[in-house]
């Protein structure tokens, strides 16, 4: 079953975050711990590790704002 | 010195503990990081070790009161991990039932008593608990935790002094992590080790290195051995470091290098791998203990156990109201060994109260069970709202009402929603004495009735008798209530007298009294106002009107079906309250009673209450604020007259 990545909840506010950015590409191979993207809020960036290794699937645009839950890829 | 030796399966039960906390933070972090939670998580990351040694060193019916950031001390002490983790995902199969989360972990099967989530309000509960250990004899320890921020507030204080005053069997485990929130401890803290404020209350205090496994244990051994033996309350200030942000997702760009570099090198999970090995544990046996952890962590977050939560005849004798109270709380002291009385000068050494409302009660039951408190009220109803935690059933004075503010935390915070954010696992029968009153000339803090606070708090019952056989009625029903009771009391009226209701007088919570019958028009008041309202009727009863009077007795939640149906018969009302008008409880009854009986009143129902200002002390001026009789009979004449 593919992971899902969804938006997280930061901090104690923040009800949507920006995508800022994803360091790997569509079909690349991802292992546990690595930053597969970064999101921001409050002008804090906070760096996303893969918890399964796999095969990542961005779907999430870089530079759109997404509420917290919001699906932006999976890892197959 | 402390012991630098350690068994080995004490060390087992040690990694075992520590790796339990270690492996679900990681889990919660991973479901935080993807999304699949999304709620307010405090890290425990690097605190693994100091939680999971502590809790070691305590017997499983021990009891454990922590704070928000307390998971590596609910599950160090054993909280099962499936509904702890449906608990912070707010699911019904939670420990509380999702009422709770994870800031509010509640679960005495396995002595966790209460989680809050304000800063440094544990302590004085975790007293509580321990004097109703104390006072039973169970040989239970209570054990608080809190971080080094906690150290700053006053309910620190007031308990780290109580607890050795009574030396009560409490061990107060300061994880110092250095940081309060994003503060490093040298930017809130002026004194280098807390164990100092420890030595300034004559306590026993102890620093020691947290991330030392042996160390950390034995430290604690000794204290909780003290304790148990009776010899009293121990602070221990474990240092350790908060190794990620005050929250998940927080920027922890505060923290120096030089500070990281140093936490890195001290992280508790490598340092006891290697003391693992050190002692002759096999890599493959530890791998064992975590992958065992690690199917059940997994089960944990797979589990959704029972799905999303859903919407769910008289004598002659008279006696004074002083008398009345006093024979209600004898009353219950000589039923419930659990019925306790915690006051400032309550006891007979000190006269039995400023009102004499205890007098005679410690001669009878001991100064265990009637205890005369420090100056310190928040201290007082934190300790009411763990004795009541562990079953007691205690009253607590709190001499005047508006002292009332300084303890509001322990009781808006704890003693009301502790049954609620507890799923209903904990309840707090407790009930807070205090008098108060305008017409004595003690001004602005001293006089005023603030029983509009609190009836706007869920959780609260609040109860206020005009006459001294209500009041020995009231006060047995309050003490015998499951949930907390603010009881009002009224300077004016000790004094008076009523017809003795003999012993054993109960008048249920929530009924209202119909003082008086009439015809024309209600007032509906409680407390002292309900004489005026009485003395006002019989004034206007001459006049060719019929005034019916209701005392509500209970005030929250008041007796509506009493109420509306005085005013459906009378068709109108004047609330009455001594309170500050504005924004008091009257608005609330006139409300509801427009809300049922629009159409069918003969006048807008009116308030009087107190003028919008301090209690002034000069007596005409204390006079021009209260509401007075003729104000009162004006209102009524008014309503009578009312050509709408």
């Amino acid at each position: 079953m593919a992971e899902e990545l969804r938006i997280p909840k930061i901090g104690m506010s923040a009800t949507e975050m920006t995508l800022n950015e994803w360091m790997f590409g569509d079909g690349e191979r991802v292992e546990v711990g690595d930053i597969i993207y970064t999101v921001e809020t409050d002008k804090t960036t906070v760096e996303i590790e893969a918890q399964v290794a796999g095969t990542i699937r961005p779907t999430g645009v870089e530079g759109e704002v997404y509420p917290v839950g919001a699906l932006v890829g999976t890892i197959e | 010195m402390t012991d630098t030796t350690i068994d080995r399966d004490k060390l087992r039960d040690i990694y075992t503990r520590t790796m339990r906390v270690a492996r679900a933070d990681e889990k919660f972090r991973s479901l935080l990081m993807t999304g699949k939670l999304a709620v307010i998580y405090y890290t425990v990351r690097g605190q693994e070790l100091v939680s999971a040694a502590a809790m070691a060193a305590l017997e499983p019916d021990d009891y454990l009161v922590t704070t928000y950031r307390g998971q590596h001390d609910q599950i160090a002490k054993g909280v099962p991990l499936n509904p702890l983790f449906a608990e912070i995902a707010g699911k019904a199969g939670g420990t509380c039932r999702g009422k709770g989360g994870s800031m509010h972990i509640t679960h005495p099967a396995t002595g966790v008593m209460v989680t809050t989530g304000v800063v440094g309000s544990g302590l004085p509960i975790a007293n509580g608990l321990a004097l109703a250990s104390q006072n039973r004899g169970d040989g239970k320890v209570t054990m608080v935790c809190f971080g080094d921020g906690a150290t700053n507030i006053g309910a620190f204080h007031e308990a780290m002094n109580m607890a050795q005053l009574w030396k009560l069997p409490v061990i107060f485990l300061c994880q110092n992590n250095r940081y309060g929130e994003h503060t490093a401890f040298a930017d809130h803290t002026k004194v280098d080790s807390i164990v100092t404020r420890a030595n300034a209350y004559g306590m026993n205090g102890v620093k020691v290195d947290g991330n030392d496994a042996i160390a950390m244990y034995n430290t604690t051994k000794a204290a909780v051995d003290l304790a148990r033996a009776g010899e009293g309350p121990t602070l221990i200030e474990a240092m350790c470091y908060r190794m990620m942000g005050h929250f998940f997702g927080s920027d922890f760009s505060y923290m120096p290098q030089e500070h990281l570099a140093e936490m890195a090198a001290e992280d508790p999970l490598p340092r006891l791998r290697q003391l693992m090995l050190d002692h002759q544990f096999t890599e493959a046996e530890l791998d064992a203990i975590v992958a065992d952890l690690d199917a059940q962590m997994d089960a944990a977050a797979r589990g959704n156990p029972q799905g999303r939560l859903r919407r769910g005849d008289r004598g002659m004798t008279q006696i004074t109201m002083t008398q009345a109270i006093n024979r209600a709380i004898d009353e219950a002291m000589a039923e419930d060994a659990g019925v306790i009385l915690l006051g400032e000068d309550v006891a007979a050494k000190q006269g039995g109260g400023v009102f004499k409302i205890s007098a005679g009660l410690t001669e009878k039951y001991g100064e265990n069970r009637v205890r005369a408190t420090p100056i310190s009220e928040q201290a007082i109803v934190g300790a009411c709202v763990g004795a009541a935690l562990a079953g007691f059933r205690p009253i607590a004075e709190i001499m005047l009402m508006n002292f009332v503010t300084v303890a509001m935390d322990q009781i808006v915070n704890h003693a009301a929603k502790l049954r609620f954010m507890s799923g209903g696992q904990t309840n707090v029968p407790m009930v807070i004495r205090t008098t108060t009153g305008v017409g004595v000339g003690f001004g602005g803090q001293h006089s005023d009735m603030l029983e509009a606070w609190f009836a706007h708090v869920a959780g609260l019952k609040i109860v206020t008798p005009s006459n001294a056989a209500d009041a020995q009625g009231l006060m047995r029903a309050a003490i015998a209530c499951n949930d907390p009771v603010i009881f009002i009391e009224n300077i004016l009226c000790y004094g008076l007298k009523s017809d003795d209701p003999g012993p054993g007088h109960i008048v249920p919570l929530g009924k209202a009294a119909v003082a008086r019958e009439g015809s024309d028009c209600s007032i509906i008041t409680y407390g002292r106002t309900v004489l005026d309202a009485l003395e006002v009727a019989g004034k206007l009863a001459e006049e060719g009107i019929s005034v019916e009077v209701v005392d509500l007795r209970t005030i929250a939640p008041y007796d509506e079906a009493t109420v509306t149906a005085s005013v459906a018969k009378t068709g109108r009302a004047v609330v009455l309250h001594e309170a500050v008008k504005q924004y008091g409880t009257g608005a609330e009854i006139a409300s509801r009673l427009s809300e049922k009986l629009f159409g069918k009143l003969k006048a807008p129902v009116t308030r009087i209450g107190g003028a919008f200002s301090a209690v002034p002390m000069a007596n005409a001026l204390e006079q021009a604020w209260i509401p007075n009789k003729d104000a009162i009979a004006d209102a009524v004449r008014a309503a009578m007259n009312w050509k709408g």
